[in-house]
């Protein structure tokens, strides 16, 4: 991908993935639990912009995010548009990085734990839980 | 009669703390827990925390170590599983049975679900503080409470707000 593109400022109907790794956060309706959208450590969330990848390559991304857990398997991934974070009051920004061109971060989030976690509660109503597919792995 | 007997705050999934060192504290404590274990065995409406157990000895066990999610999350020491193994003992019989879960900081979470707009998160951390936030319909609540041995009253309404409508 074009390092032009992924450095553009990120559009309120971009898509986002957060990769899931455990399977207590998918909840038994297939919606998520806001578990895996709580920032850490930097007070930032680590997200993947769709943009113009394919669904392989967005899978790719996700199989060598979980291959750094030691115990766990890559479950899904949580996609949600840019605009779910915005209206809770905070930015993605680009944040490109050597493995992955289309990394962004979700910034701006209130330091304290129980606001983070209404935040979360919020943005997951937004969110598309989708399993891996079984042929990725 | 027995299910008001359940939703007794006196009544809860395990031991509830005694104030008392003496031997007939002790042996009261012994007495009531023995009740609320044939209660437990009596009734499916306590069984479903024995999944909870399960389930916290899962999560614990494999987000015990460092960068569990991929993303660099803090693993779930062991005190934490502490907390939280105490909280779900705490329960109130006849409280619905939550599904626990884990946070990127190391918490552990305990979560009620009724659907996305009523639904209660109950963060657990190692030194024993509780933060949660809920959504119910159009309001949330949102706080923190240290876990002193009960679960605080505030939580316990609000479950019982999420399942009410």
């Amino acid at each position: 991908m074009s390092h032009l593109i992924v450095e553009q400022p990120v559009a309120d109907a971009e898509w986002l993935a957060r990769y899931i790794v455990r399977k207590e956060h998918v909840r038994r309706d297939g919606t998520v639990k806001p578990d895996p959208f709580i920032p850490f450590k930097y007070v930032e969330l680590s997200v993947t912009r769709h943009l113009t990848l394919t669904e392989q390559q967005i899978w790719d991304i996700g199989e060598r995010v979980a291959s750094q857990t030691h115990h766990t398997q890559l479950q899904g991934r949580g996609d949600t548009e840019a605009s779910a974070y915005v209206r809770q009051r905070l930015r993605v920004i680009a944040a490109p990085e050597e493995q992955n061109p289309n990394h962004a971060n979700v910034i701006d989030w209130p330091a304290d734990k129980q606001a983070q976690k209404e935040i979360a509660l919020e943005i997951v109503k937004h969110v598309c839980y989708k399993a891996k597919p079984i042929t990725t792995s | 009669m027995t299910l008001a007997m359940l939703e007794s705050p006196q009544l809860s999934y395990g031991a509830v703390p005694t104030r008392g060192a003496s031997t007939e504290a002790r042996y009261i404590e012994k007495q009531s827990e023995e009740g609320r274990r044939r209660l437990r065995e009596a009734h499916s409406i306590g069984l479903g925390v024995y999944r909870a157990f399960e389930e916290l000895f899962v999560v614990a066990r494999e987000c015990g170590t460092q960068n569990w999610d991929g993303y660099g999350a803090q693993a779930v020491q062991e005190e934490t599983s502490r907390q939280a193994h105490h909280f779900l003992e705490a329960l109130p019989l006849g409280i619905p049975v939550p599904t626990v879960g884990a946070e990127a900081d190391g918490h552990l979470t305990l979560e009620w679900y009724k659907n996305p707009a009523r639904v209660l998160s109950v963060s657990i951390s190692p030194n024993g503080m509780l933060y949660y936030a809920a959504l119910i319909g159009t309001s949330k609540r949102s706080g923190t409470e240290p876990f002193l041995g009960e679960v605080p009253e505030d939580i316990l309404h609000i479950i019982r707000r999420v399942f009410s409508a």
